[in-house]
């Protein structure tokens, strides 16, 4: 029997870590130059209807978990494939933001250490957190949080202070001529779509009203801190410059020199991404391995978290030759074919088709 | 199994003196006082272990008033003991007995067995006077202001210092009944404001326990809670009535060992080790820096000797230019490899605190001053090792120092080992993983179904009022800690 709860505080701060990973490092919709800002806050605003999209797709089942939601929607074998369909996707995008890890880590840190030391180390880190479960995930995050939050305000404070953000870098602040929205597929999936793994979390949360009620907060918390953060890359950087590079941030905050003393604070958002990329990684692979231990329940919990580790291993060497094609791959190709179905597509088959045995339990009871 | 070989008393008075005789091996500190009664003419045996009685005691209460017994006519055969027990003997605590073991036992506890002509049972008083010294000042936690007793190796003192302390009808002290157990542990709880789970389980545990004799509270310590392959202790032991009597008051089991000045108290939360009686002594300014400070500085003495392997094998280049420039001069001259000297001098402090805290007192300055003039100075100077790294080790022995509670500083050493062997391998990378491990083990602890890190993870707001920031003392006393609590049948 699984009691696990988790908190509503707890929740939070995994959300807000989460919708960090990966994206305040890599720079958010930077390719959109002085317009990121207002793509960014477009999205934001369609994560919090994303997240109350998700939140009520649960509510109105009755907070099922998310096994039970999907043979709800698709009765019991087909609920089963679609579970191994969505715990494959989770743990695709857990080994893509593992890659991420890696790439990053490499090119910030070191500059001659085999991929797979980093890979190793890092897959071990987060069995160690599966084994261990969801709730002690959740309690580390409560503490990361605080750090994360303490990093980035760091961070902010000192680009203020150095003196290095020019302003004539984020104007014009609205550019009319060169917005372009073509792109929206990949402005709301990554990272507010990806809020989909969090359909397996919210039913372990012990109040499920104060979900409805507080939830939005760190959707809207993450969303404020992207975009202050692009926009000081962009003043650091300039937007055309801050497109170029895969790191932005890292490269913007090289730049911080204080006093003689105070340098090298690219650190900190080295940091602040290893934090915040063990929770993104945890959440996705948490998810995964529970959605692959409900269908085959003879296996023990364990050796699927190892069976899974290891398979996450060995894909961070498979998914991509080399940075450029990750980021291909991530940008071009995910969203449309994988994002699109699994964020939206299925969620919105399984409101569809509770919704109508829903209609039909009603008619048959009158 | 017990009760099957019952042996019990029989009338035959020399029998069952010598019965219980043997049973000690004829112990020459056993004695036996024979003695007729007057008028009745019986004849009345004591027995007694010298050393552990106060032979006052027994003169004054049991044997004159047995000599002045005054009444001519026999009483019926079984009030005869009714009436040495009632009228006769004036010891405070007696009881009757027939079983032989029992009797043994209570003679090995200090007590004057009786034994009547004609009886089958026993009667058995209290006369103990154990060794004891007097109130000591407290030697493990020391503070600068506060109450300045602590407990001592005899359990009743140490009780009757909490009862001092704590007068409120609802105190309770349970005995527990253990028979495996000879040592006498008691429970002291406040009726009330105990969660009755945990000491349902404290309960349960404590009948499993098969130890006969508990020199130390670590003996309970580690029978009683689940994880002893933690570096982190889940029990706080204390030898201040004051620390204990605060945590008795805010709902928590103190565990009274006879024979040891430590006093358990269970649950204990992470923040608590961090937290010094002379927090509440002083009046409330910047608790939280002092609190905060520990914490900082404890998690600082644990990272730095990684922390600096780290920036000099693997990151040379973020460390600022004057400094690094330094650093290689100093590298440059020396014979080992950094990691090597790290290890080296790492262990030298190991071995150089052990030395200090076993050898004979006299000899602790000889080792002290080889290992600070020749090991530091000598070392330098014969260009054995960089002055770095002595300066790095030395700074984070000296941090550690800042956690008021012994037990938790003995984790420095395991965690700092393994800070430094990540380091070795992975670098900054290694540290970061090993801290995020670190918080994930923190946050995996429970100490019977209290969450170690809670109220911070998970975080309860009724909670913050005395966790590191304090409150004025109005403000957190009569409001218990919530002492959030899991389900202990939970999975993990």
């Amino acid at each position: 029997m699984n009691v696990t709860k988790i908190s509503i505080y707890q929740l939070i701060t995994l959300m807000t870590l989460f919708l960090l990973g990966s994206s305040i490092v890599l720079g958010l919709n930077l390719q959109a130059e002085e317009n990121a800002w207002i793509i960014n806050t477009g999205a934001a605003i369609t994560g919090v209807l994303l997240f109350f999209f998700y939140a009520y797709l649960l509510k109105r089942n009755g907070w099922p978990e998310f096994h039970k939601l999907l043979e709800l929607a698709f009765g019991k074998i087909l609920g089963k494939v679609v579970l191994i369909l969505y715990s494959l996707y989770f743990l695709y995008i857990a080994v893509r933001v593992l890659k991420d890890f890696i790439y990053f880590i490499t090119q910030t840190f070191y500059y001659n250490i085999d991929h797979w030391i980093i890979a190793f180390v890092s897959v071990c880190l987060i069995c160690y957190a599966a084994v261990l479960g969801l709730e002690a995930v959740a309690r580390t995050s409560e503490i990361l949080f605080v750090f994360t939050v303490l990093l980035i305000t760091l961070i902010i404070f000192f680009s203020f202070l150095s003196g290095i953000m020019m302003g004539e870098n984020i104007r014009p602040i609205i550019d009319l001529e060169i917005l372009d929205l073509s792109n929206w597929v990949q402005y709301i999936t990554f990272p507010y779509g990806e809020m989909v793994v969090f359909l397996v979390l919210f039913p372990f949360l012990n109040d499920h009203k104060r979900l409805m009620k507080h939830g939005w907060i760190a959707v809207v918390l993450s969303g404020v801190i992207l975009i202050t953060v692009s926009e000081i890359i962009i003043a650091i950087l300039g937007a055309k410059v801050a497109a170029l590079y895969t790191y932005p941030l890292v490269k913007a905050i090289e730049m911080i020199e204080l006093l003689g003393i105070i340098q090298h604070l690219e650190l900190l958002t080295a940091f602040a991404f290893i934090i915040v990329g063990f929770v993104k990684v945890s959440i996705f692979f948490i998810s995964g391995a529970k959605g692959i231990s409900y269908v085959f329940p003879i296996l023990q919990e364990k050796f699927i978290i190892f069976l899974l580790g290891a398979m996450i291993f060995f894909g961070s060497f498979i998914i991509a030759k080399d940075l450029p094609e990750h980021l291909f791959i991530g940008l071009e190709v995910v969203p449309l074919y994988l994002h699109v179905p699994f964020q939206f597509i299925l969620p919105l088959l399984i409101l569809l088709l509770t919704w109508m045995k829903g209609r039909k339990k009603q008619r048959k009871g009158v | 199994m017990e009760t099957a070989q019952k042996v019990l008393l029989t009338d035959s008075i020399s029998k069952n003196t010598e019965m219980i005789k043997a049973q000690l091996g004829h112990s020459s500190d056993l004695f036996e006082r024979e003695l007729v009664l007057p008028y009745l003419h019986r004849k009345v045996h004591l027995i007694y272990l010298d050393g552990i009685n106060d032979t006052s005691k027994i003169e004054d209460y049991i044997l004159s008033p047995l000599a002045a017994i005054s009444i001519k006519e026999e009483q019926s055969l079984n009030s005869m003991i009714d009436y040495l027990r009632l009228q006769v003997i004036q010891s405070i605590n007696i009881v009757t007995e027939t079983v032989k073991d029992k009797i043994v036992r209570m003679i090995l506890e200090g007590k004057t067995a009786i034994f009547i002509e004609g009886e089958a049972t026993c009667l058995l008083a209290d006369t103990a006077k154990w060794p004891e010294r007097s109130a000591p000042e407290p030697k493990v936690q020391r503070t600068s202001t506060g109450p300045d007793i602590a407990f001592n190796e005899n359990g009743t003192y140490n009780l009757s210092l909490i009862r001092k302390t704590i007068k409120d009808p609802l105190l309770r002290v349970e005995k527990v009944k253990n028979p495996n157990i000879q040592t006498s542990i008691s429970m002291v709880f406040i009726e009330g404001k105990v969660d009755k789970e945990i000491l349902d389980e404290v309960r349960k545990k404590m009948d499993k326990i098969n130890i006969p004799v508990i020199l130390d509270v670590n003996y309970l310590e580690e029978s009683l809670t689940d994880n002893t392959s933690s570096s982190f202790p889940l029990t706080l032991s204390s030898d201040r009535p004051d620390v204990v009597c605060a945590e008795v008051l805010s709902g928590k089991i103190a565990i009274v060992v006879d024979g040891t000045q430590f006093v358990l108290t269970l649950p204990s939360v992470f923040i608590q080790f961090f937290q010094s009686p002379d927090d509440y002594y002083i009046l409330n300014r910047s608790t939280h820096t002092r609190r905060l400070g520990r914490l900082f500085f404890f998690m600082l003495s644990v990272l730095f000797p990684g922390l600096y392997i780290s920036f000099t094998l693997y990151h040379p280049g973020l460390i600022p230019t004057s400094l690094l420039v330094g650093l290689i001069a100093q590298r440059e001259i020396v014979p080992f490899p950094t990691i090597v000297e790290v290890f080296i001098f790492f262990w030298l402090i190991i071995i150089i605190t052990e030395g200090s805290i076993r050898l004979p007192s006299g000899v602790v300055l000889t080792v002290t001053i080889f290992a600070s003039i020749t090991l530091g100075q000598q070392a330098v100077e014969a260009q054995l090792v960089q002055p770095a790294t002595l300066v790095v080790l030395a700074a984070s022995y000296v941090f550690s120092s800042v956690v008021p509670i012994y037990s938790l500083s003995l984790a420095y050493k395991r965690l700092t080992f393994r800070f430094i062997f990540l380091a070795t391998i992975l670098g900054l990378y290694g540290v970061l993983v090993g801290l995020i491990i670190l918080l994930l083990h923190l946050c995996s602890l429970r100490s019977f179904g209290v969450p170690y890190l809670s109220p911070v993870a998970p975080f309860q707001p009724q909670d913050q009022k005395d966790a590191i920031f304090r409150l004025p003392i109005q403000h957190i006393i009569n409001n218990d800690k919530s002492l959030f609590k899991e389900d202990p049948m939970r999975k993990k």
